[in-house]
C-alpha cells in the first residue's frame, strides 16, 4: 500500500435537501465535516432539544460527537410508539405527519446504515409551523390510528415528544427545550 | 462446470453472442486493443495538465494555471463564470456559479478571471482537479474531456460578517467550491492544452461552521469552548482493530484490509429513561454509555453488566426481543459467535437500573463455522407476530477468500434471517424464507416500500450487486432488483431508508465507492477486458457471472464498468414498485469511499438531509492511492 491512504481524510457530507430535488453539500459551512476515518453514524436527539444530533464512530481513532446548534431551526416534534398488539417500540410502524403545508412519512427501525442505529421516536421538522394538522400512524399490527392535531397541547409553541400507546387516546407530551 | 454445462450458458448468453460478433474478424481486435489503450493513454495525459492547473491554484500561481491554456484559447461566454447568492441561512450561503460575461472568451479574459477568482482566497487547505471523464477523442491531437474543480480554504466574509464576529477579530469563513467544466484539448508538444472549456456547473458554499459543535475537548453539551478535556462530554472511547486478526488462526492472510473495517455505533435508551445513550461496537473493547441528561456521558459497560472486552464485534443492535419495554441487545461478532443479552433490572428493588445477562448458549444463536463473520444487523418483525425477528449481514472469511470479480461477487458468507420464537430463542429460517443473499454484506435495512404493510430489506454489497428483498407476506422473500431497478452494481457499504421527496413512500440511500478513476471504467475498457478474458481463456469461469449480470441489465451492459464506479445512489420510489436513481442529478454522488449513511432533518425544515461518513486511511499521508 506504500505510503498513501486507500482513500483518507475525506471530508463528510450533510447533502442540505433544499427541495425540488436539489441537495447541497453544507457539511464544511456547518461544521461536520470532519476528515477522521468514518465508519457507523448514529442519529439521535441527545440533549432533547428537538435538534438532531450525531454520532460517528472512525475506525482506530476517537469517536466524533456533533451537537446540533443550529440558531435558526425549525420546531420539532418526536413520536415516540409504544405498541401494545405491535411490538412494543413498534419497530416498522409507518408514521405520516402533515404540518405547514407538507406531509412526511417517517418509518420506526432499528438497525440501518453502516452497522449503525438511530434513535426510535421519529422525528419530523416542523420548519415556522406550531400546529400540527394530522398524524397517521400505522402500527406493525395493521391498526391505523389518526391523531387530530387539534387535541395536541395549544401550550406547547416550540418543540415537543409525543407518547402515543397503540389504540389509545391518551397522549403524554414533553417539552423540548434549548438549554 | 461440465462441458455441457458451458455449452448451455454460451448458446444462452447474448453477452457472448454480441462479444463474437464485435470480434469477428482481426481487425476489430486491434480496434479494440487500441481504443483502450487511446483512452488510458489520453486519460493520463489529461490528468498531467490537470495537476499542473490544480498546483498553480494551490499555490496562488496566475502563471502556472495560465500555462495550462492554449495561446488561441477561445470559449463562449460560459468559459469562465461568477458565484451569484442564492441563499442564506444560519451562517451558510449557498452561492451558483453562473456566466456574467456577455462576450466570448479569450486567454487574455481567462487570466483576468483567474487572477481575479484567487484573490478571492485567503487560505487553500485542499485543491482538487479531477479528471471526471474523457468524452471524445478526435485523432491524436484533439479530445474533449469533463474536469472536476474541488476546492476547500477561507475566505472574507465579503463585509457581511455580523458585528460579533468583527468584534472577536473574525473576519474569515470557510468555503467550498465545486464546479464541472467541459474542455477541449489539444495537444502542443508533448503536453496539452486547454483550448476552450465551458463550465456545467458549480457551487461555492460558504459558512461560519457553528451549526454542529464537535464536543471533543469539552466536559459537557454546554461548555462555550473547549475545556481540554480528554473526551467528547464523558465519551472517552477510542476505537482499535481486533487482535484477533493478529493472531496466527484469524491473521486475514487473503484480504488483509479488513482489519480496517470494524466501528459501527448505536444511539439506544437502554435504561427507558428518555435520555439517549450509545454504544460503540469495536474490534478490542465495545462500550456503553449512559447518557446522564446533564449534558454528560459517562461509561456504564462494566456497571450494566456487560463484559470488559468482547473482541470482533462490529455492530450492536438494541431491540426489545421480549417485549418487556426494555431494550436488549445483539452484538453481531465476525471473529466468534455473534450475541445475545438479556436486559433484567439490577435488582428486584431496583427495577429502574437495568443491566444484561447473556443468554447466547440457549438462543439458538450459533457460529458460521470458527467465527461469525458478521458485519452488520437489524431488527424488524418481518411476520408480523408480534415479536422483533433479525436479519444479520456477513461479509467474507478474510483468511480463505478474495472477492471473486471486482462488480459482482458472490461468494460471502451469507446472511442469515432470525425468526424469533418467544423466549429468547432464534430459528434460522433463511432457506425456508428464501433467501439467498451471498454478496460482501455491509449493509441491511428494512422498510416497506411497497407500502403493504410487511418489511421488504435492502441489502447492500461490496464489490457488486445489491438486492432488493419484496416480502411476500407469507414468510418468503423475492428479489425483486432487476425489475424495481433498485439493482445497484456498486461497492454497496450502506443502505438506508427514507421519504426522501416527501410523495409518502420510502425512498433508499446507499453508499457506494466513487472511484477517482471512474473516466477509465468505460465501455472501451470493459471490451478490452472481456477480449483479454477470452485469449486467457477465464471466459468459461466468468460466463456464469456474466450472464447473471446481462439478465439484469441487458443491452445497458457496455455501461456497467461505469456504474460499479460511479459511488452513492439515491433510488427515488415512484410509488408503483420501481426506482429512479437520482443521484448524478442530485449530486449526491461525490468522489470518495463512502460508509454509513443516514438520513435526517437537521434544520427541522421538514425535509429529510443526508449525512454520508467516508473515508479509508491506511496511512499517515494525506495523498490517496
Amino acid at each position: 500500500m506504500g505510503e498513501n491512504s486507500w482513500n483518507g481524510y475525506e471530508h463528510k457530507c450533510l447533502f442540505a435537501n433544499v427541495g425540488k430535488g436539489q441537495f447541497i453539500d453544507v457539511a464544511r459551512p456547518t461544521g461536520s465535516d470532519s476528515v477522521k476515518d468514518g465508519r457507523g453514524v448514529a442519529v439521535a436527539d441527545f440533549n432533547r432539544d428537538g435538534r438532531l444530533d450525531l454520532v460517528m464512530n472512525n475506525n482506530n481513532e476517537t469517536p466524533v460527537l456533533y451537537l446540533n446548534n443550529l440558531r435558526k431551526s425549525g420546531n420539532a416534534l418526536e413520536l415516540k410508539l409504544v405498541g401494545t398488539q405491535s411490538n412494543h417500540d413498534a419497530i416498522g410502524a409507518y408514521v405520516r405527519l402533515t404540518a405547514g403545508g407538507k406531509t412526511m412519512t417517517r418509518q420506526v427501525e432499528a438497525g440501518s446504515g453502516y452497522a449503525s442505529q438511530m434513535m426510535l421516536p421519529v422525528h419530523f421538522g416542523l420548519g415556522k409551523a406550531e400546529q400540527v394538522d394530522t398524524i397517521e400512524i400505522r402500527w406493525p399490527s395493521g391498526r391505523v390510528q389518526l391523531i387530530d392535531g387539534q387535541k395536541l397541547a395549544p401550550s406547547v409553541k416550540g418543540s415537543r415528544q409525543l407518547r402515543v400507546k397503540e389504540g389509545s387516546d391518551l397522549l403524554t407530551q414533553l417539552v423540548l427545550e434549548t438549554r | 462446470m461440465s462441458k455441457r454445462q458451458k455449452r448451455v450458458i454460451l448458446y444462452s448468453s447474448p453477452l457472448v453472442v454480441l462479444l463474437l460478433i464485435i470480434g469477428f474478424g482481426k481487425l476489430k481486435l486491434d480496434q479494440i486493443e487500441s481504443n483502450a489503450q487511446q483512452l488510458a493513454q489520453m486519460g493520463q495525459a489529461a490528468q498531467k495538465t490537470l495537476g499542473e492547473f490544480r498546483t498553480g491554484v494551490e499555490k496562488f500561481d496566475v502563471e502556472k494555471v495560465l500555462s495550462c491554456y492554449d495561446d488561441q484559447y477561445a470559449s463562449d461566454r460560459e468559459g469562465f463564470s461568477e458565484e451569484q447568492l442564492q441563499s442564506e441561512r444560519d451562517g451558510v450561503r449557498v452561492y451558483r456559479w453562473q456566466p456574467t460575461r456577455e462576450k466570448p472568451t479569450s486567454k487574455p479574459d481567462i487570466a483576468a478571471e483567474i487572477g481575479r477568482y484567487l484573490k478571492t482566497m485567503s487560505t487553500v487547505e485542499e485543491a482538487k482537479l479531477k479528471l471526471d471523464s474523457v468524452e471524445r477523442i478526435d485523432g491524436a491531437e484533439h479530445a474533449v474531456i469533463r474536469s472536476f474543480l474541488w476546492l476547500r480554504g477561507t475566505r472574507d466574509a465579503n463585509g457581511v460578517a455580523t458585528r460579533n464576529d468583527r468584534a472577536r477579530g473574525e473576519g474569515k469563513e470557510a468555503f467550498e467550491t465545486q464546479v464541472l467544466f467541459r474542455m477541449w484539448l489539444r495537444a502542443d508538444g508533448n503536453a496539452w492544452k486547454i483550448r476552450r472549456q465551458e463550465m456545467i456547473r458549480g457551487t461555492t458554499v460558504t459558512g461560519d461552521r457553528r451549526g454542529f459543535t464537535d464536543l471533543w475537548g469539552r466536559s459537557n453539551f454546554y461548555a462555550s469552548e473547549a475545556d481540554g478535556a480528554a473526551s467528547s462530554a464523558g465519551i472517552d472511547f477510542a476505537s482499535r482493530f481486533n487482535p484477533n486478526f493478529l493472531t496466527s488462526a484469524w491473521k486475514p492472510k487473503t484480504f488483509e484490509i479488513i482489519k480496517y473495517g470494524p466501528a459501527g455505533v448505536s444511539a439506544m435508551d437502554y435504561d427507558d429513561d428518555g435520555w439517549y445513550d450509545v454504544f460503540f461496537a469495536d474490534g478490542e473493547r465495545p462500550r456503553l454509555y449512559r447518557n446522564r441528561g446533564d449534558g454528560t456521558f459517562t461509561d456504564a459497560t462494566l456497571d450494566v453488566g456487560l463484559p470488559e472486552t468482547m473482541p470482533g464485534v462490529n455492530v450492536g443492535i438494541f431491540a426489545d426481543f421480549d417485549n418487556d419495554g426494555y431494550k436488549d441487545a445483539f452484538f453481531g461478532c465476525f471473529t466468534d459467535s455473534s450475541r445475545l443479552f438479556r436486559n433484567v433490572a439490577a435488582s428486584p428493588e431496583q427495577a429502574a437500573r437495568r443491566k444484561f445477562v447473556e443468554v447466547t448458549d440457549t438462543s439458538g444463536i450459533v457460529k458460521k463455522g470458527d467465527g461469525d463473520f458478521v458485519v452488520v444487523a437489524s431488527a424488524a418483525d418481518y411476520d408480523n407476530d408480534g415479536d422483533l425477528d433479525l436479519y444479520t449481514g456477513r461479509y467474507l472469511d478474510p483468511r480463505r477468500h478474495l472477492p471473486t470479480t471486482l462488480f459482482y461477487t458472490r461468494n460471502g458468507e451469507g446472511n442469515s434471517l432470525l425468526r424469533n420464537d418467544g423466549n429468547f430463542h432464534f430459528t434460522d429460517v433463511t432457506r425456508e424464507a428464501g433467501i439467498d443473499e451471498t454478496g460482501l454484506t455491509l449493509g441491511v435495512a428494512w422498510g416497506d416500500y411497497d407500502s403493504d404493510n410487511d418489511l421488504d430489506m435492502y441489502v447492500a454489497n461490496d464489490f457488486g450487486r445489491d438486492s432488493l428483498l419484496r416480502n411476500n407476506g407469507n414468510g418468503t422473500f423475492s428479489d425483486v432488483s432487476k425489475e424495481s431497478n433498485a439493482f445497484d452494481p456498486g461497492y454497496g457499504m450502506s443502505s438506508t431508508w427514507g421519504d426522501i421527496d416527501n410523495d409518502g413512500d420510502l425512498d433508499i440511500y446507499v453508499s457506494d465507492v466513487h472511484s477517482g478513476q471512474r473516466w477509465y471504467g468505460q465501455a472501451a475498457t470493459l471490451y478490452k477486458y472481456l477480449l483479454t478474458s477470452v485469449r486467457q481463456g477465464t471466459i468459461f469461469e466468468d460466463l456464469p457471472v456474466y450472464k447473471e449480470i446481462y439478465d439484469h441489465v441487458g443491452a445497458d451492459w457496455s455501461t456497467y464498468g461505469d456504474k460499479t464506479v460511479k459511488g452513492n445512489a439515491l433510488y427515488l420510489n415512484d410509488g408503483n414498485g420501481k426506482f429512479t436513481d437520482v443521484s448524478e442529478a442530485t449530486n449526491t454522488n461525490p468522489y470518495g469511499w463512502y460508509w454509513s449513511s443516514t438520513m435526517f432533518d437537521y434544520d427541522n425544515d421538514g425535509r429529510q438531509d443526508i449525512y454520508a461518513a467516508n473515508g479509508w486511511i491506511t496511512s499517515k499521508s494525506t495523498q490517496d492511492l
